[in-house]
């Protein structure tokens, strides 16, 4: 398969190569454990983490049961079963549901690929310390007490200070925020790894449909959870500091925390469906022996969902008074939606009936995802027509469509990926009939526990309420749910009972033992942490399935990059459409930067909550530092030659490359930002459109100063940031040099400009939502200013020690991106708080 | 051979048509909710708002349509281009069905109530 180049070093043994790529790629022992960045092991870490806020949730769930079993019960509270029903839904989530394909994507997509790690591991290794500390704030909490007590969906003015007035709101703000910084990363690094990190020939028409699924999904979470971080922050900033964002007599609307918690919380059912859905395309077709119908449709299913699941928000907000067109609006975008998702039910089914299935256990977890989900769609799209909305709202009707839906279409695909991917995770293969006990208990404890909410739900009975009246009529039908929900919680004891027996006692598994097509098969399992010895050449999209011989012949280093050389961790990068590889990507191996980077973030964190904010400061400076150094660390230092890469071609090292990940990694980091400014944007142009007490008393004071200042800065910064990169590319370094301190001073210009306005022209935040607006949007342009001013330091320390060059200049090209957007966002920002105040 | 191809062109022709998809929900739901929180149209008398959400909306469909048939007219023979062009294709065609549909409300019920 392979040609040798004249003159690499002699070829070693395929037991050679492991060992040469283990030490290469693998973990450290004992603490060096913390280093870790590799996409198996952090991605392992992500799923256990996950699954054991499962359990947490699910013991939550019993407690819920445990009260509403019978008419006034006082098992619970009123005051704890708040905080339980909350936690309940915040766990499930947030530390559940959005982590776990984190985790499954973090371990699988380098493998589907057939690549040797995710784009930026230490990112990863970040993502997975954020979710850990989040996930811990809020649990102590709980377990202090203090936990969130408002509904996982927080709305104000319940979650606002003057009914909420402990610490319970402030741990889910600062909780979930905290987990949510993993989310964002995780989605930066999924599009980045998916448009570049795959192996040769990997086009994109002979991409796994799971990749497919899981780069919609990233790209969901790339723009769905920018608008619930604006909205935490700024409900944090009304809590700690009385800025009035949702205060309606100083400006404020409770709706505007609705509209930004709706802009995240409907995409975040189809970034859960998603993984689900993609999980159900890839074992399809393995256990029907059928190939899976409407593939292209499939695609084009998904990427239509993707947008218009984000035309729903407001289908949760049917009950507050919205106009009745704006609601149609919404309702025709709810029912559009079941097309694309009907599209995905109809293609699994005719590769079904196509095909000869096989009944293994994945299988039984699709026929039970399957009848749910789509009773869960059905009853969605009953709830998506407004008049019947009206009468289901807010009642356990809803309770049993968001179960029936969550339940049918995550996690009992994940379950059917578990019993698939076990064998893979722990290379041993499980027996089912334990599994298919399980099976059974999940499915009759689901159905008898959520089918009867429906009735209760009719009949009246209300959501988070903590008891109800024995002359309700509701008692029967919860005491069902109630019994069914610890049978339902016995079958998935049963499921962790299984597979931790089977990855302690299971008998070894040989290799793809399903007879799976698809790359992650290709290499030995459980998988080595370089997952093959050297990566293949694709031509379709069923690489085990032309050449039932590729493993064997990666392992002997047939393919590319089959020689470990000079310390590297090698992975190919290809051009995004073709799959042909166009540079070799030099990846970090194991540092405690992402961990030390994490504690400072968390310190960030903390130190808020407990209003310590001497600390947050310095917390904000520690982050810095962490920052720098972690991006000092990265690059190459002296320009390179093109490297052999097998198969007898050559490829630059990423960092000789005009379009490296790195690029691509702030692209979508600017996405992302870009996402969280129109929200801010929109919810600014909300409260003056919409909210009472409009307009303000008292506008920003009419000066010319300011603005001009900022406007002085982002001109002299893009035209310093050009020159900069000319003069870098021209090879005059000194003056490239020269230019980029100018671009550092702009930087500080606009910062400073920036910060003028809250200190000297504008009214009190505290006195108007107007005035706590103006004040949130000077101080993120004079944060995006501050970080222009230290990107600008870093590429000139960086040229200063001869780490740059006129071929090695990506930190000119990401500088660039940085200052296009601080300029777009710049004059916006200035129409804004300007603007009214000059037309008055 | 590598393909035409530019990242970000045709990654962006690739979901153009729900773009413009997402661009008239946001006119039609940003107009009708202006228009409404600031009186500009009174429940008794809506045709005028009514008739230029429609406008909008005819326009953003007849956009749509055009785009549908700007990307077949780029299709491709070659492999993985032809794959992605005749994405393109379908996702315009879907996006403009889209489009089409979201407005019919504007046809049935009353503009500010």
């Amino acid at each position: 398969m392979s040609d040798q180049t004249p003159g690499a070093p002699a070829p070693l043994s395929a037991i050679g190569r492991h060992k040469a790529l283990e030490r290469l790629w693998g973990t450290p022992p004992g603490w060096g454990a913390l280093s870790a960045v590799n996409h198996s092991t952090v991605g392992l870490r992500f799923i256990i983490t996950s699954f054991v806020f499962f359990l947490i949730g699910g013991v939550l769930a019993m407690l819920i049961r445990a009260q509403l079993a019978g008419p006034e019960t006082d098992f619970l509270d009123a005051a704890a079963y708040a905080q339980v029903f909350t936690m309940h839904g915040t766990v499930m989530m947030f530390l559940f549901a959005i982590p776990a394909i984190e985790g499954l994507a973090l371990y699988m997509l380098p493998k589907l690929l057939g690549a040797r790690d995710l784009a930026f591991p230490r990112l990863s290794a970040f993502g997975y310390w954020c979710y850990l500390f989040g996930g811990s704030i809020l649990i102590l909490a709980m377990l202090g007490g203090v936990a969130p007590d408002s509904g996982w969906f927080m709305y104000t003015p319940l979650s606002s200070k003057p009914y909420s007035p402990g610490i319970n709101s402030d741990v889910w703000l600062i909780g979930v925020t905290f987990v949510e910084v993993s989310a964002v990363c995780a989605a930066v690094e999924f599009m980045t790894t998916v448009l570049k990190i795959r192996t040769g020939g990997m086009a994109l028409h002979r991409m796994p449909i799971m990749v497919w699924y899981l780069w919609v999904t990233a790209a969901m979470m790339l723009f769905g959870f920018p608008p619930l971080i604006l909205g935490s922050v700024l409900l944090e900033l009304e809590r700690a500091f009385d800025w009035p964002f949702f205060d309606p007599t100083r400006g404020g609307s409770p709706l505007l925390w609705q509209h930004l918690f709706w802009l995240f919380g409907h995409p975040e059912v189809y970034i859960i469906f998603l993984p689900g859905a993609g999980i159900i395309s890839t074992i399809l077709p393995v256990f029907t022996g059928q190939k899976l119908v409407g593939h292209a449709w499939i695609i084009v299913a998904l990427i239509a969902l993707g947008f218009i699941s984000f035309g729903i928000w407001a289908h949760h907000m049917f009950a507050t008074g919205i106009p009745h067109l704006s609601l149609a609006f919404f309702s025709a975008a709810s029912t559009l939606v079941v097309i694309p998702t009907a599209v995905q039910i109809f293609a699994w089914l005719a590769t079904l009936l196509s095909g000869r299935p096989r009944i293994t256990l994945s299988m039984l977890y699709f026929y039970g995802f399957l009848s749910t989900f789509v009773i869960g769609g059905l009853t969605g799209v009953m709830v998506a027509v407004v008049p019947f909305d009206w009468q289901a709202h807010d009642t356990h009707f809803i309770v049993a469509h968001l179960h029936y839906v969550l339940m049918g279409g995550f996690v009992f695909p994940v379950l059917a990926g578990i019993y698939y991917w076990l064998p893979h995770f722990t290379g041993r293969k499980h027996l089912e009939g334990l599994g298919r006990t399980a099976f059974a208990l999940i499915m009759i404890g689901f159905n008898a526990a959520f089918l009867p909410m429906h009735l209760t739900g009719l009949w009246g009975m209300p959501r988070r309420v903590f008891t109800y009246g024995g002359e309700m009529g509701w008692d029967l039908l919860n005491l069902i749910s109630s019994v069914a929900g610890f049978i339902l919680a016995i079958g998935f004891a049963l499921v962790v009972v299984d597979v931790v027996q089977v990855a302690r006692f299971g008998r070894r598994s040989r290799r793809n033992p399903w007879g799976a097509s698809t790359l992650e098969w290709g290499m030995p399992t459980p998988p080595p942490a370089y997952n093959m010895g050297s990566q293949p050449h694709v031509t379709s999209r069923d690489p085990l399935e032309d050449d039932p011989g590729l493993p064997a012949a990666l392992a002997r280093g047939e393919g590319y990059l089959g020689q470990p050389r000079n310390g590297w961790r090698e992975t190919l990068s290809v051009h995004m459409l073709s799959g042909e590889p166009d540079q070799v990507v030099l990846l970090p191996g194991p540092t405690l930067m992402p961990l030390w980077t994490a504690l400072a973030t968390g310190l960030f964190f903390v130190s808020f909550l407990f209003k310590l904010y001497p600390l947050s400061a310095i917390a904000f400076v520690l982050i810095v530092i962490c920052g720098w150094r972690w991006m000092w660390a990265s690059g190459l230092q002296e320009d390179a030659a093109p490297v052999d890469i097998g198969r007898g071609q050559t490829a630059p090292l990423h960092a000789m490359t005009a379009d490296p990940p790195t690029l691509w990694g702030m692209v979508f980091t600017l996405m992302a930002n870009g996402v969280f400014f129109g929200a801010l944007v929109f919810g600014y142009l909300f409260l003056w459109v919409v909210a009472p007490n409009w307009p303000p008393p008292a506008l920003l004071a009419r000066e010319p100063v300011t603005p001009l200042l900022v406007l002085a800065g982002l001109g002299l910064g893009l035209t310093a940031v050009w020159r900069a990169t000319t003069a870098n590319g021209l090879g005059r370094l000194a003056d490239s040099r020269t230019w980029l301190l100018v671009s550092a001073a702009a930087g500080a210009v606009i910062a400073g400009g920036a910060l003028a306005v809250p200190l000297f022209t504008a009214p009190a935040p505290n006195s108007h939502a107007y005035a706590a607006a103006v004040t949130f949007i000077s101080g993120y342009l004079a944060f995006h200013g501050l970080i222009a001013a230290i990107l600008s330091a870093y590429a000139w320390a960086r040229s200063r020690h001869g780490w740059i060059s006129p071929q090695r200049a990506v930190e000119f090209s990401a500088l660039r991106l940085w200052w296009l957007y601080l300029g777009a966002t710049g004059l916006i920002s200035l129409a804004l708080l300007h603007g009214p105040a000059w037309m008055s | 051979m590598t393909p035409h191809f530019r990242p970000f062109g045709d990654l962006l022709a690739l979901v153009g048509a729900f773009l413009l998809w997402s661009l008239a929900f946001v006119l039609l739901y940003g107009a009708h909710g202006v228009a409404c929180a600031r009186g500009w149209a009174s429940p008794d008398e809506p045709w005028p708002l009514r008739v230029i959400l429609v406008g909008l909306w005819l326009a953003m469909t007849a956009l749509s349509i055009a785009y549908a048939w700007w990307s077949w007219r780029r299709r491709s023979d070659d492999g993985a281009e032809r794959f992605l062009r005749l994405t393109t294709v379908a996702i315009a065609v879907v996006g403009a069905a889209s489009t089409a549909w979201l407005g019919l409300p504007l046809l049935l019920l009353r503009v500010c109530a």
